[in-house]
């Protein structure tokens, strides 16, 4: 394959922007986080990767979008020529390779990350070379300006994450109700999960995958057993998360599985850790401290037993939710108000 | 039943079986076939290091990401970090590099890292390290930013009015070293805000001897002889971006060489790279020369043009660093612009008409040499002087500014 491939670009388009991923690995899934939102804001658009697989994968997945692969400078310099409308770059993610774009001063560069990289990514001074840092909240703001403590004529935007514009917006609450989310080789903890929800009468949102099938007979068995079949619901796929975590009104899961995405739901989260220590393992101070704890059945009956009456941490998941995923900024459709903006400048 | 009985007795399923019977092949005693040696794959150098001591207090490193390019930047700069007498280590990325470097100044200490984790190893060492240098643009600049605490300094190779020497990129660095305002002026001009970036000036130390040369004027420098040098750029990447001389150049240096004493040329290096009509240029340019008879020398890419510059008091130049370099010779300089390219150039408050000879075609150059060299008309003389300092530096080169800084890191 040659060095460069711009055959889906239209011939006579007006792209103002372009989306520039330079992952070799993550490219695909980095560009699926972001496609949605463009494609939303109606506005001629390209995308740009520099790994060829990565080119072939996401051409398959969307034939229609204006997706663009160059290796080197001087393909680059190509396909930035072959858009002459083109004003802005968006990176999602800070790699070496972003030097073959960031050169172009007529360009506006703006740094929109990944699903995850707010809180996993390490904020460095190379960050700078960027026009304007796009950011889901004050959380990011704050971890980029102590990282670098000299960020010059970088501006920051609060622009929320527009992808779960959703789930803020549209809750259908379904009373004691809650969904589990636990590596499921942890047969232990899913027993006690079980007996709790049981034991308080809560019905319970199972999420297994294909794998455990076993578990999901024996499970379904003792519920049966136990006339509590009505209030379980097992599911495998992934993609319902989702959509049932908008639907409980708690969640249980473990460490493996927590993440800031999870406070979107507004709902409490309960965590399994096997000792106190572990709650340090979540290095997000913010999160940390939005999170209900238990190492045991009793302790999660007490839990969710006191919950019930008095959410006590529902200010500081609040708090912590708007500090990553600006809630005003999405509601508003900031992201898009500024894409929108941008087009024009 | 023996085969004799079975002949005697059934002398037809005796001929029926012989036939029958497979004749079992003698083995042939096989050949050994002599094992080929598998070719032992060579294991991939990812760190080395030369006079490294990771309990030394290294507080300096320049650091190169080019291949065999970087010899030229890390040849500009090393001899004033020696100078300066700081405890520095040079890091290269080509391992290629890292050979010529150690074989060329073993008193150095120098590291080869190859990739991102190989300069984490390397950088979590130098817990003393206070300033990383930069001598150019690279991609893998990135594995050494990442490192917060240090500052990070670009200090470039040249300077020059192209597009590639005031763009965005540079606001990774804490500071920039320039040589003089000029630069300064190419990136307020690109119009981005740069606020982050701290300029500062620290003149052209490897121009320093030039300087000091030029304070001769140049008709007086030589014994009155006139030593021409000309100094190429390539053809580009891409016909557009084609600013190079070298076509016209075989023309004049054809009829109109009686003037000087003695001519030197030093031919980009990749002249000949994209256009290869230009393959054999510089073969093409010696016998033209030889057979007219004139005092000349033809330069490989091994002898630094400085040295050259030095050596010279007239320069012809495409549009590059070199029009700076020769600049620090304060002797008139005929610069190529070519006339029908639209030439992206970062702009200062100071064109290249300002100080230099600008010509487009044949008729020019020959118009101008007869006016500037023959009619002793050097009208930009003055211009030439105020560009020394404004692009140059040359007060802050002729007070060692450059070995200050470092020292005071």
């Amino acid at each position: 394959m040659a060095n460069i491939n711009i055959s889906h670009l239209n011939k006579f388009n007006e792209n103002s922007i372009m989306i520039h991923s330079a992952d070799e690995k993550l490219a695909v899934d980095h560009i699926k986080f972001w496609v949605d939102i463009f494609s939303d804001c109606k506005q001629g658009f390209s995308i740009l990767v520099r790994d060829e697989n990565s080119y072939k994968k996401l051409v398959k997945e969307f034939p229609r979008l204006q997706i663009c692969y160059a290796q080197n400078p001087v393909d680059v310099e190509s396909v930035i020529n072959a858009q002459s409308d083109l004003k802005i770059i968006f990176y999602t993610s800070n790699m070496a390779k972003n030097i073959h774009l960031l050169r172009f001063n007529h360009l506006k560069h703006v740094f929109i990350g990944t699903k995850n990289s707010e809180w996993l990514s390490h904020y460095n001074k190379s960050y700078r070379a960027y026009d304007e840092f796009w950011a889901g909240g004050d959380f990011v703001v704050n971890r980029v300006k102590e990282e670098i403590e000299n960020t010059g004529h970088l501006q920051f935007k609060i622009v929320g994450k527009p992808q779960i514009k959703d789930s803020i917006e549209f809750r259908h609450n379904e009373k004691d109700s809650s969904l589990v989310l636990i590596d499921d080789n942890n047969e232990l903890l899913l027993e006690q999960i079980y007996f709790t929800n049981k034991i308080l009468n809560k019905k319970m949102y199972l999420y297994l995958s294909n794998e455990k099938d076993i578990i999901k007979k024996d499970l379904l068995n003792v519920a049966k057993s136990h006339n509590f079949i009505n209030k379980l619901q097992i599911f495998r796929d992934k993609e319902m998360i989702n959509d049932v975590a908008k639907r409980v009104s708690l969640i249980i899961t473990d460490l493996k599985n927590i993440n800031p995405y999870l406070l979107q739901y507004k709902v409490p989260l309960i965590v399994y850790i096997e000792s106190e220590y572990d709650k340090y393992l979540i290095n997000i101070d913010l999160l940390r401290e939005s999170i209900y704890y238990f190492s045991n059945k009793n302790e999660l009956v007490e839990v969710l037993t006191t919950i019930s009456t008095d959410d006590f941490l529902k200010d500081k998941r609040e708090k912590a939710l708007n500090e990553f995923f600006n809630q005003e900024a999405i509601s508003k459709n900031i992201f898009l108000e500024t894409l929108q903006f941008k087009k024009t400048f | 039943m023996s085969k004799f009985t079975k002949l005697i007795k059934h002398p037809v399923l005796f001929f029926k079986d012989a036939i029958n019977k497979p004749v079992p092949n003698k083995p042939v005693p096989k050949k050994p076939v002599p094992k080929k040696p598998v070719p032992k794959k060579p294991v991939p150098i990812n760190r080395d290091e030369y006079n490294y001591n990771k309990f030394e207090l290294y507080s300096h490193l320049l650091h190169t990401g080019e291949d065999i390019t970087g010899l030229s930047h890390l040849d500009l700069w090393l001899p004033h970090f020696i100078k300066a007498d700081v405890n520095f280590v040079v890091m290269v990325r080509n391992y290629e590099l890292f050979q010529i470097i150690v074989e060329k100044y073993p008193q150095l200490t120098i590291t080869f890292a190859k990739v991102d984790k190989d300069v984490g190893y390397y950088l979590d060492q130098l817990v003393f390290l206070k300033a990383c240098f930069y001598p150019s643009n690279t991609g893998r600049n990135m594995h050494l930013l990442k490192f917060n605490k240090i500052k990070h300094i670009f200090i470039g190779h040249g300077d020059s009015d192209k597009t590639a020497s005031a763009h965005k990129y540079f606001r990774v660095y804490d500071e920039n070293w320039v040589a003089g305002k000029a630069h300064i002026d190419r990136f307020v001009n690109e119009g981005f805000d740069f606020s982050g970036l701290e300029s500062v000036e620290v003149g052209r130390p490897n121009l320093k001897e030039t300087l000091e040369i030029s304070k001769i004027s140049w008709e007086n420098r030589f014994d009155g002889q006139l030593n021409l040098l000309y100094l190429s750029t390539w053809e580009g990447v891409y016909q557009e971006q084609n600013y190079t001389s070298v076509y016209m150049i075989e023309e004049f240096f054809n009829k109109n060489l009686i003037e000087f004493d003695h001519l030197k040329i030093k031919l980009h290096p990749w002249v000949g790279r994209r256009d290869k009509s230009l393959e054999n240029f510089a073969s093409t340019l010696d016998e033209l020369l030889s057979l007219k008879g004139v005092d000349y020398t033809i330069y490989d890419k091994t002898t630094p043009v400085e040295e050259l510059i030095k050596q010279s008091n007239i320069f012809i130049c495409d549009i590059s660093a070199v029009i700076s370099e020769s600049l620090a010779a304060n002797g008139p300089i005929f610069v190529y612009i070519p006339k029908d390219k639209d030439i992206k150039l970062t702009k200062s408050k100071m064109s290249y008409a300002d100080y230099t000879y600008t010509f487009s075609t044949l008729d020019e150059l020959i118009e101008q040499i007869e006016d500037v060299i023959i009619n002793k008309n050097d009208y930009l003389a003055k211009r030439r002087e105020e560009a020394m300092e404004y692009i140059l530096g040359r007060d802050e080169t002729l007070a060692d500014t450059f070995i200050e800084k470092l020292k005071g890191i």
